[in-house]
């Protein structure tokens, strides 16, 4: 089920009323709903996977208890590794079978030999990198004994399968989400007009923004041959707002849905573009997979202690296994190399905490040198999202080198409408709402509430105005 | 959580309402299928021949040119399981039906309404034909399907601006008078649109349902590819056009009611009769919509 969907705008408020209906009954029962209604927000889209989700609750949930049990460091250890390699087995099936036997098979190739084996039509079940890494942290958690298991097998199974947040993150951390489910939630008034709010700036971005930016992304990409320079950098600029109103937009929903239910997520997008080192770009896009890496690869690996060597190849391996989590693609794991190259001088010059806070806190506008960093960055950014959205690796770099050739000079060959515009409007509100959770959070609270409803109707009809042809999520396939 | 509730309906009825509101006004609007639904529903008694298909055939075939009581339920993108729908919707109302024109284009067989990039009319078929083609909100809704902007542009050009809306005849054709396109660009353009990698089992079962009512109804089925400018024949896939040309020869070999006619490469037509590579203008479909008639009239001499 989408969240820009009818669908789901009809079964969210039977969800709802059911939920707070159940609150003075058993919590399990409260627990045992949202199951159900994640199973078949699940289902809508393709019910046969979700014996997927089931056996890895199962997987698990049996680990943890297990874990629980037994001190013997072997048998923890062993039974750790179970729980990775069944998780990240049906990742390893379903995702990248095919990569691996594609390019075993022109490697092999290469020395003179022909490999007869067939790829397999393989449907990549949605959301499958999300919880497979939200259930492993949870294992690896009590492994290490940060977290307690439970053994509360239906809160277990709501946190493995939370809708909101089921196929597209926030990856919620086993410690923020499970507590979560053994508390008696009340219903909090301001909590649940904040989730509104939230969930309509969500689609705002998802629906006016992303959608808008798709359609012209989708035409200058796929014709890149057609174009020059000039209009591919359009394409790149398009794309890197659709990327961003697509996944922040959803997390936005994901969120704010949560907290209608009395739940509180992690904040996924800390408005990244405004960002002044590729350093801070990174602590500010998909927060809770960068945070997943740095806690369960990267500071296992050493971090940042030990040589130069050390903090190379550490930073390596963590963009460029990031990058390989998106997809089962050269160009996924080019882009995660490229942003480690972006990133390394700052590590290595110890300036990669130099950015912490908001940019032009309590400032209207960035003073000049912000502005030029936060311009670099951006700009990087960009040629970096040509490799995450080109079909392959030689398309990416024969889209970089039009645009660095002097048809960047030349007169665009797209009439955007008003899609910059409306680009423009976005990025404004972004900035206005800066230092907030997420943009409008405080914008209009303090205004009298003819002008404060009026401005919430604006956004919803400009949600129908502008409405871009419906695109699926682009995350919902990693 | 009262209070809350309160505020969420009274925040959100006045959108629902307008959502309502504005749904009704677009439904009431007449258009091609709403208009081509009313004149089935109340004439499908009378009609000898029925006319099926796509743009090719709203183009391309003009009822006035038949001798025959003719209508044609075509529409733009209207594929093959459509064109099922319809027929055995009104196959009892039919009674004087005595043949059935049914185009099997170059992409009849491997095509969609539902799966492509037309398949927003597919609500046209849901709210006007009341044939449930499907249970996507999406595709029930008008409000939902186009979007607010171009509804609203839609009701200011017929209740404002007394818009037409209906685009087809009386009897269903698609008089359209425009300047001709370029040959070239829409041939390669079309072929390409036009080229899939699908299964046909599904289109093949559709063809065979069709072929099987029409055997019920104690008709016949005139089979035609409609022609089309050298530009667009040039650049079809080989592999897809003689598997479409192997299913139809199967076809008419198992329904005696059958026949085919192939006008693909038809040299009658020239550069003048098409609008654009693969749909024939006004001069165009009343060539073709003459030689069909005249095939029926000899036919039915025999």
């Amino acid at each position: 089920m989408l969240f820009n969907s009818i669908d789901f705008a009809i079964f969210l408020p039977i969800v709802f009323a059911l939920y707070w209906l159940l609150k003075n009954f058993n919590l399990k029962i409260q627990n045992l709903l949202i199951v159900a209604a994640s199973y078949l927000f699940y289902g809508w889209w393709d019910w046969r996977f979700l014996s997927l989700i089931l056996f890895s609750t199962i997987i698990d949930y049996t680990v943890g208890v297990y874990l629980s049990k037994t001190s013997h460091a072997g048998k923890r250890k062993a039974l750790l590794w179970t729980s990775i390699l069944i998780n990240l087995g049906f990742l390893g099936f379903f995702k990248y079978y095919n990569f691996f036997l594609d390019n075993f098979i022109s490697a092999f190739s290469l020395f003179g030999a022909k490999l007869e084996v067939s790829s397999l039509q393989v449907i990549l079940p949605v959301g499958i990198s999300f919880y497979t890494f939200q259930t492993l942290s949870y294992t690896i958690d009590v492994y290490r004994k940060t977290l307690k298991p439970t053994k509360d097998f239906i809160a277990f199974a709501a946190f493995v399968s939370f809708f909101p947040q089921l196929v597209a993150g926030p990856i919620e951390r086993a410690s923020n989400l499970l507590p979560q489910f053994y508390k008696k939630r009340e219903f909090n008034y301001n909590k649940a007009v904040d989730g509104f709010r939230q969930i309509l700036w969500g689609l705002f971005k998802k629906i006016v923004i992303a959608d808008n930016c798709a359609e012209y992304a989708n035409v200058i990409f796929n014709n890149s041959d057609d174009y020059s320079g000039s209009t591919l950098f359009l394409g790149a600029l398009f794309f890197t707002f659709q990327i961003y109103g697509d996944f922040s937009g959803y997390s936005d929903i994901a969120i704010g849905t949560s907290r209608l239910f009395g739940f509180n997520l992690q904040q996924n997008f800390a408005f990244p573009y405004f960002s002044r080192d590729i350093a801070e770009f990174w602590r500010r896009w998909h927060i809770s997979l960068s945070t997943w890496f740095r806690d369960y690869l990267y500071i296992p690996l050493g971090g940042s202690r030990g040589g130069t060597s050390m903090k190379i190849r550490n930073t390596f391996i963590i963009f460029i296994v990031s990058g390989f989590w998106h997809g089962a693609n050269w160009t996924f794991i080019v882009w995660g190399a490229l942003n480690a190259v972006y990133f390394l001088p700052l590590l290595l010059s110890n300036k990669n905490r130099q950015n912490i806070g908001v940019v032009a806190q309590g400032n209207y506008l960035p003073t000049i040198k912000e502005f030029l960093k936060m311009s670099l960055t951006f700009f990087l950014s960009v040629i970096a999202w040509v490799f995450f959205r080109a079909e392959n690796v030689s398309h990416a770099l024969s889209y970089l080198s039009e645009i660095f050739s002097l048809s960047l000079f030349t007169k665009m060959e797209v009439r955007t409408g008003n899609t910059l515009l409306l680009i423009l409007v976005f990025v404004i509100i972004e900035w206005i709402g800066r230092e907030s959770q997420y943009a409008i959070e405080n914008i209009g609270i303090k205004w009298k509430r003819p002008l404060r409803l009026a401005f919430y109707y604006a956004l919803i009809v400009a949600i129908f105005w502008f409405a871009g042809k419906e695109q699926q999520f682009i995350y919902f396939q990693f | 959580m009262k209070t809350f509730n309160f505020k969420t309906i009274s925040f959100l009825l006045p959108l629902m309402v307008a959502f309502v509101v504005l749904e009704m006004l677009i439904r009431y609007i007449p258009n091609d299928y709403s208009y081509k639904k009313n004149y089935l529903d109340t004439n499908a008694d009378k009609i000898e021949t029925l006319i099926l298909g796509s743009s090719h055939s709203y183009y391309g075939l003009n009822p006035e040119y038949f001798k025959s009581n003719t209508f044609n339920a075509s529409h733009i993108s209207q594929s093959i399981d459509l064109d099922y729908k319809i027929l055995k919707k009104y196959s009892k109302n039919l009674t004087k039906l005595k043949q059935l024109i049914l185009p099997i284009d170059y992409f009849t067989l491997y095509s969609r309404t539902a799966t492509g990039i037309e398949n927003w009319r597919l609500k046209n078929y849901n709210i006007y034909y009341n044939l449930n083609c499907s249970n996507e909100i999406s595709e029930n809704s008008e409000m939902v399907a186009l979007g607010l902007k171009k509804n609203i542009s839609r009701i200011k050009g017929y209740y404002l601006r007394n818009h037409e809306s209906i685009t087809c005849t009386k009897l269903g054709f698609g008089f359209m008078e425009t300047p001709p396109a370029d040959l070239q660009l829409t041939g390669k353009e079309a072929a390409l649109r036009h080229s899939y990698t699908i299964d046909n089992k599904d289109n093949v079962g559709m063809l065979n349902a069709i072929l099987n009512i029409a055997e019920k109804m104690n008709i016949r089925v005139i089979l035609i590819t409609n022609p089309a400018y050298s530009t667009y024949v040039e650049n079809l896939n080989l592999e897809q056009l003689s598997l479409t040309t192997k299913e139809i020869n199967k076809v008419i070999g198992d329904y005696s009611n059958s026949k085919y006619f192939n006008f693909l490469n038809d040299t009658s037509f020239e550069a003048l009769d098409y609008r654009d590579a693969d749909h024939l203008n006004i001069k165009g479909s009343k060539k073709l919509s003459i030689m069909l008639n005249d095939i029926i009239e000899e036919s039915n001499s025999k």
